[in-house]
């Protein structure tokens, strides 16, 4: 039986379409983007993105060398073509571009702006010179243009990466993965001749350092076996300290997850290799469980390496503490290089509300409509904060979906017109950049790509890109 | 074969069956889907999704497809992020016990992917791993509740 679409009932009611503007196009951006226009093909999406590429973190973040995770670039790239959906890239939300406006002009406005903000140590000589946060450092290797500036000095022989998470196990691996690896990927090639460069002078290990035990770490176990088939890749892990991973409580914790019991069948691998440590010539890449940085030494401001505690596990499994043993038990490792890959946090926006750090929000829902101003709503790492691979956003992105589509048929829709939101857009600073121009961008980045040699030349400059299209 | 029970606590042994990403167009080729792509003229095989929303729907696809393509040939709402190259999870769905027992047990790449799937359960594969053909006639798969009341409590119940 023919039945009239949601959209199409809405129309033969003489009623109007829907205005969203969605901010953001990462994982989330797009995700909801999708299950919005599942919803409602007829509703009209705005997509306003700070850089003039789209993406977000499967550009800035995801290591060069797994393109295939990547590949859902094409997904949203389908749905970048549906005829409703507009692109306004080079176009942050901000000063020139207030919130409170597109709250003004749009039915709803959906926040995906992510999570770029970055956690630090805390510890005394954290800012010497080859200190860096891991969002950084992934962003100056992957062509950000916000990062391109990061000076280093070759790490000599070590570099420590702390952290206990896939992002740390990104840097540690991308740091020793052998020249011609590194440069067959898109990795930003200024990157690759620096981390060629280092490895020529002498870097050989990278220490991964965490506080907690394997069990309590979030490495997941593609990511830990990957590593003991990386060419010129020797993964160590010492047994002494895999045992003192397993106290009471951690083998209870052990004992109920599946996932951590594959865990343990790869970190004793990595054990067998312990032998080895001294005697072979692959590049090494060294765990150390129940480890905390207390210091970060340095000689006129310039990294020279970390003094660790060694840390016992206590209280009941599942809620387990780190916390610092025996101080005879110390551990100072030199090093050039320090990545810290601690974590992630919300950067705050005029008009958007935060309380420890988090987006309070119901259903993703942050603050209903009220006269004149639509209703503002989250998605993705903005409203769950900064965990999850990038299907942990299709959930989350279904259910802002379907919170907006659901406010939105309960509401009238605002008067669309296009003026105020190009006054807007023509009065800023710098040109918009549209999907079709992004794929003029990325046409030429693959075309680069193939003369170097690589999966793609990505463009790392502002500047560079609009000239290109100016052209 | 795989005895479903493994799953589920205890010492997981998996073995090494051969295990490939499935062929997909190039990357450039962006206008033409990649499920699209592949030609497979086998046998007619029809089968159940059953959907997030408890209803049934039928479909029917040559023997030699695999679940996920078959899903995205009928509008069944399973995502495919990586495209088939397993590196996501995002195509988690869910086999009765006596076709999981049945099937090619899943490598490890695919076990540690599943790893990551929300809702797992002891007969969850990877759609994009799993081929359709005659042992799957007139049989249901599942797809997982991600239901929108997900994440109501504020639990993620995602690693990383
Ligand atoms: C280093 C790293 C590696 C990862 N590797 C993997 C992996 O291998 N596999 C996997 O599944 N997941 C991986 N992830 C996780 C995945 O990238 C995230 O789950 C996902 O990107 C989060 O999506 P999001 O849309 O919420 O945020 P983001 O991807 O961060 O997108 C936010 C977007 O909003 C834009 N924006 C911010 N502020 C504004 C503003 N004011 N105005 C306009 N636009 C704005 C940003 O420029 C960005 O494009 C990785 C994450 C990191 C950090
Ligand atoms: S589509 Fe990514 S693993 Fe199946």
């Amino acid at each position: 039986m023919w039945k009239l679409t949601p959209s199409a009932a809405r129309f033969a009611k003489g009623l109007r379409q829907y205005h969203v503007a969605v901010v953001g196009s990462g994982p989330a951006g797009f995700y909801t983007s999708k299950f919005l226009l599942k919803k409602d093909e007829s509703m009209k999406i705005d997509m306003f993105e700070r850089l003039p590429t789209p993406f977000g973190l499967v550009r800035f973040g995801v290591a060069p060398d797994h393109p295939e995770v990547k590949n859902v670039i094409n997904d949203f790239t389908a749905v970048a073509a549906a005829p409703n959906f507009r692109f306004f890239g080079n176009t942050e939300i901000g000063p020139e571009v207030p919130l409170e406006r597109l709250r003004q002009i749009y039915d709803a406005v959906i926040l995906c702006s992510g999570a770029s903000g970055e956690r630090r140590l805390g510890i005394p000589g954290e800012d010497a010179f080859g200190v860096v946060g891991a969002p950084a450092f992934v962003k100056w290797y992957n062509s950000h243009p916000d990062y391109q500036e990061l000076q280093f000095n070759p790490p000599g022989e070590a570099a420590v990466v702390v952290g206990q998470g896939n992002v740390a196990l990104d840097v540690a691996r991308l740091l020793l993965r052998s020249p011609p690896d590194l440069h067959a990927t898109d990795m930003d090639s200024k990157a690759v001749e620096a981390i060629t460069g280092w490895q020529k002078a002498g870097l050989r290990t990278v220490h991964i350092v965490g506080r907690r035990g394997f069990i309590q770490a979030a490495f997941t176990n593609a990511e830990l076996r990957e590593l003991l088939t990386t060419d010129g890749l020797l993964p160590v892990v010492d047994p002494e300290e895999l045992a003192l991973c397993r106290n009471e409580a951690s083998e209870a914790e052990l004992k109920k997850s599946r996932m951590k019991q594959r865990s343990l069948d790869i970190l004793q691998k990595m054990v067998a290799n312990f032998s080895e440590l001294e005697s072979t010539s692959k590049r090494i890449l060294r765990f150390h469980f129940l480890r905390s940085p207390l210091e970060v030494l340095s000689t006129q401001g310039a990294l020279t390496g970390i003094r660790m505690s060694r840390n016992q596990l206590s209280g009941e499994p599942g809620k387990q503490q780190a916390t610092p043993a025996d101080a005879s038990q110390n551990l100072e490792v030199s090093c050039g290089l320090l990545v810290r890959s601690v974590g992630f946090d919300i950067l705050p926006m005029a008009g958007l509300p935060l309380s420890s750090n988090r987006v309070p929000h119901r259903n993703g829902c942050v603050e209903s409509a009220g006269p004149g101003s639509a209703g503002l709503y989250v998605s993705g790492w903005l409203k769950r904060g900064p965990t999850g691979i990038i299907g942990s956003n299709i959930g989350d992105a279904k259910e802002t979906a379907e919170k907006v589509w659901k406010d939105l048929s309960e509401q009238t829709t605002k008067e669309w017109s296009e003026e105020p939101l190009q006054a807007m857009l023509s009065s800023k600073g710098s040109p918009v950049v549209l999907f079709e121009d992004w794929q003029k961008l990325q046409a030429e980045e693959l075309r680069r790509g193939e003369a170097a040699g690589k999966a793609a030349v990505k463009f790392a400059q502002v500047p560079e890109m609009l000239e290109f299209l100016h052209k | 074969m795989a005895s479903a029970m493994w799953r589920l606590g205890g010492l997981l042994r998996v073995g090494a069956v051969n295990c490939k990403p499935r062929p997909q167009q190039n990357a450039g080729a962006l206008a033409m889907r990649w499920h699209n792509s592949r030609v497979v003229d086998g046998e007619p095989i029809s089968f159940h999704f059953k959907l997030r929303d408890g209803s049934r729907k039928t479909v029917c696809v040559p023997s030699g497809t695999t679940v996920l393509e078959a899903a995205h040939q009928n509008q069944v709402d399973l995502e495919g992020a990586c495209e088939a190259s397993l590196a996501c999870s995002t195509c988690h769905v869910i086999l009765t016990p006596e076709n999981y027992d049945q099937i090619e047990e899943p490598c490890e790449k695919e076990e540690d992917l599943l790893d990551l799937a929300p809702c797992l359960t002891p007969t969850s594969r990877l759609a994009c791993q799993v081929v359709v053909d005659e042992r799957l006639k007139d049989k249901e798969v599942t797809l997982p509740a991600m239901t929108v009341n997900f994440y109501v409590d504020g639990h993620v119940p995602t690693p990383h």
